[in-house]
């Protein structure tokens, strides 16, 4: 347990070097001058020198990176050139949009995809499974951003229900600033939803087919009570690897549905920054989004250690 | 012999084509997209970049089907080029996944030990980065365009075309004719292109099939953040982006495009899943 346990730790550094390595070859050799990228083809011989000594782009590249590596274990990942302020506090800021907003998608996605999936399940090869299946499949081909365009259409131009976007900020209250969340969360939720629903339908059934609940059917449970004591639970092993693993997606959607909305989250702040050529933010944000996804991955396969006692043996 | 079994052939292959009928209207779907997109190639209904302030703001009528736009341009034109770039983006991002993922996995199935085991890990690494965060490095570094929203997208999906590959080519591996393959000398690049490749096609093809639909959503969503396909180059993406201002004018620009995306992304999907329940009916039994 403790070997196999430090083994994927150990994995799970490797690849958190290995996307800072790949960051900073894409962002700052790959172009050739990041000086030149920041102030533009137009820019002038002395004040791309300047610029150059500002950033250190006089020093060798490994001795750059090195000093990004040591900076960014300090909690110091540099002073954004736009803003003019650290990027820790700037990504700070705008994480009191980005969590939320995910973590309630997330929450949709699961209460929507458990209704749908369970009901699929319990009617089984009967008109609402086939009706489950169809919407679940619209569902999926649905692009996050067109719904999340639908939904101001309806619900904040035509009944006026909801501001079309913007976030008056946690100072407003909660109330509020949850309401401005939560048509992006819907529009997030729904191709989740869809894929979700799909798993926990599938897990039901192959549960429902094992021998305890055939057993605890034979005791004389109807089906929907064997489902909802004993079938759920088990079956929630395989969907909890998935909101796992969907997770990382949905972070991914908010950069598109931030930009839907005009939130003021880390997908905005990274679309600005590509505007604004803002290489010291891009870089620092790529990463952290890139650490949240490999680090979910790390603690769902933690997850599934801890309860498959198989894989602890195998490793 | 041969007039009577015919006609009874035929009839079993019409009865097989039905028993699958996501793939049926999956693949009439996918024909029709792909039948107006190599139209557009010689004819539209008007010239998709041609502007005509007089006719701006059009809505659906006869003559323009679709309506027309900001800029007078009729929206089924720019909906039937857009798609030329939609598919090409989808093509090439698919083929990039799929030559570099399947290699990957034959590779890691055929070496096993820490081979294997890297591969994986480099695996592992490529899920870090979603299409939209590659593209947004790209876009950074190299500026935006269609090229850089192929190469996100394709490096998106070489990862699942790997695993797919290598979980697949492991089961082929263990089978007695490889035994025989390799008592006969076969080396196992030989063996892994001869015999591994050919047995596990139709997993590739399916998962090719579904990451196209992907890949349109994807390129939809760059080219929505301007990071895709640039303009005057129309795309479903761009004309999404565009018409989000005229929202309450217009609306039915915004509807249109998106329609087209969601049918070609449900087409691709039906025709992924009812080739895999055609091609391994135990699947479709398992549903």
């Amino acid at each position: 347990m403790k070997l196999s346990l430090l083994h994927r730790l150990l994995s799970w550094a490797v690849t958190l070097l290995a996307v800072t390595a790949i960051v900073f070859l894409v962002l700052e050799i790959l172009p050739g001058d990041p000086a030149l990228v920041l102030l533009g083809p137009d820019a002038q011989p002395d004040t791309l020198a300047a610029l150059r000594l500002q950033l250190g782009l006089d020093q060798p590249a490994y001795i750059r990176y090195g000093a990004w590596l040591a900076g960014m274990l300090h909690g110091d990942l540099g002073t954004s050139y736009t803003y003019g302020i650290p990027v820790t506090e700037l990504i700070g800021s705008r994480l009191k949009v980005t969590i939320p907003l995910a973590l309630l998608a997330m929450s949709l996605a699961i209460g929507l995809a458990l209704v749908l999936g369970i009901y699929a399940a319990s009617r089984h090869n009967r008109p609402g499974d086939y009706g489950v299946m169809a919407v679940t499949q619209i569902g999926v081909a649905i692009p996050s951003f067109w719904l999340g365009m639908l939904l101001i259409l309806f619900f904040s131009l035509t009944l006026r229900w909801f501001s079309a976007g913007g976030f008056p900020g946690w100072e407003a209250g909660f109330w509020p600033a949850m309401r401005a969340l939560l048509l992006p969360a819907l529009a997030l939720a729904v191709a989740q939803a869809a894929v979700l629903a799909r798993v926990v339908r599938a897990a039901l059934l192959d549960v429902l087919g094992e021998d305890f609940v055939r057993t605890a059917r034979a005791k004389g449970l109807t089906r929907a009570q064997a489902l909802r004591r004993h079938a759920l639970r088990n079956a929630l092993i395989p969907v909890a690897t998935v909101i796992g693993l969907q997770f990382a997606h949905l972070l991914a959607g908010t950069i598109v549905i931030e930009n839907v909305f005009s939130l003021p989250g880390l997908g905005r702040l990274i679309f600005q920054s590509i505007n604004q050529r803002d290489l010291m933010v891009i870089k620092n944000v790529v990463v952290f989004l890139a650490a949240i996804v490999i680090t979910v991955n790390f603690v769902v396969d933690l997850f599934y250690l801890a309860i498959d006692p198989r894989l602890r043996h195998a490793s | 012999m041969t007039t009577i079994a015919e006609p009874a052939s035929e009839a079993r292959r019409r009865i097989r084509l039905f028993r699958y009928p996501g793939l049926t209207v999956g693949g009439a779907i996918v024909a029709t997209v792909v039948g107006a997109t190599l139209l557009s190639l010689v004819w539209t209904p008007y010239s998709p970049l041609t502007m005509n302030m007089r006719q701006r703001f059009q809505g659906p009528s006869l003559a323009h089907i679709f309506g027309t736009d900001q800029f007078g341009r009729d929206v089924l034109s720019l909906l039937m080029v857009g798609a030329q770039n939609s598919l090409a983006v989808g093509i090439v991002a698919v083929a990039i996944g799929l030559a570099v993922g399947t290699a990957l996995g034959l590779f890691a199935a055929a070496r096993r030990g820490w081979v294997d085991e890297a591969v994986m890990r480099v695996c592992d690494f490529l899920f870090a980065f979603p299409a939209v965060l590659s593209a947004v490095m790209l876009a950074a570094a190299l500026g935006p365009g269609t090229g850089n929203a192929m190469l996100a997208i394709g490096f998106y999906n070489i990862p699942i075309f790997a695993r797919i590959a290598r979980g697949a080519a492991k089961g082929v591996w263990v089978r007695e004719f490889i035994y025989a393959a390799r008592t006969a000398g076969k080396g196992a690049v030989r063996i892994s292109l001869e015999h591994v490749l050919p047995n596990i096609l139709n997993i590739i093809v399916v998962q090719a099939t579904i990451s196209f639909a992907t890949a349109i959503l994807a390129e939809a969503a760059l080219s929505y953040l301007g990071l895709g396909t640039q303009p005057p180059a129309p795309s479903w993406g761009r004309m999404l982006h565009e018409s989000q201002v005229f929202l309450s004018r217009a609306p039915y620009l915004s509807i249109f495009p998106g329609l087209i995306i969601v049918l070609t992304v449900l087409g691709l999907n039906l025709l992924g899943d009812g080739m895999r329940d055609a091609l391994d009916p135990r699947h479709a039994q398992g549903r």
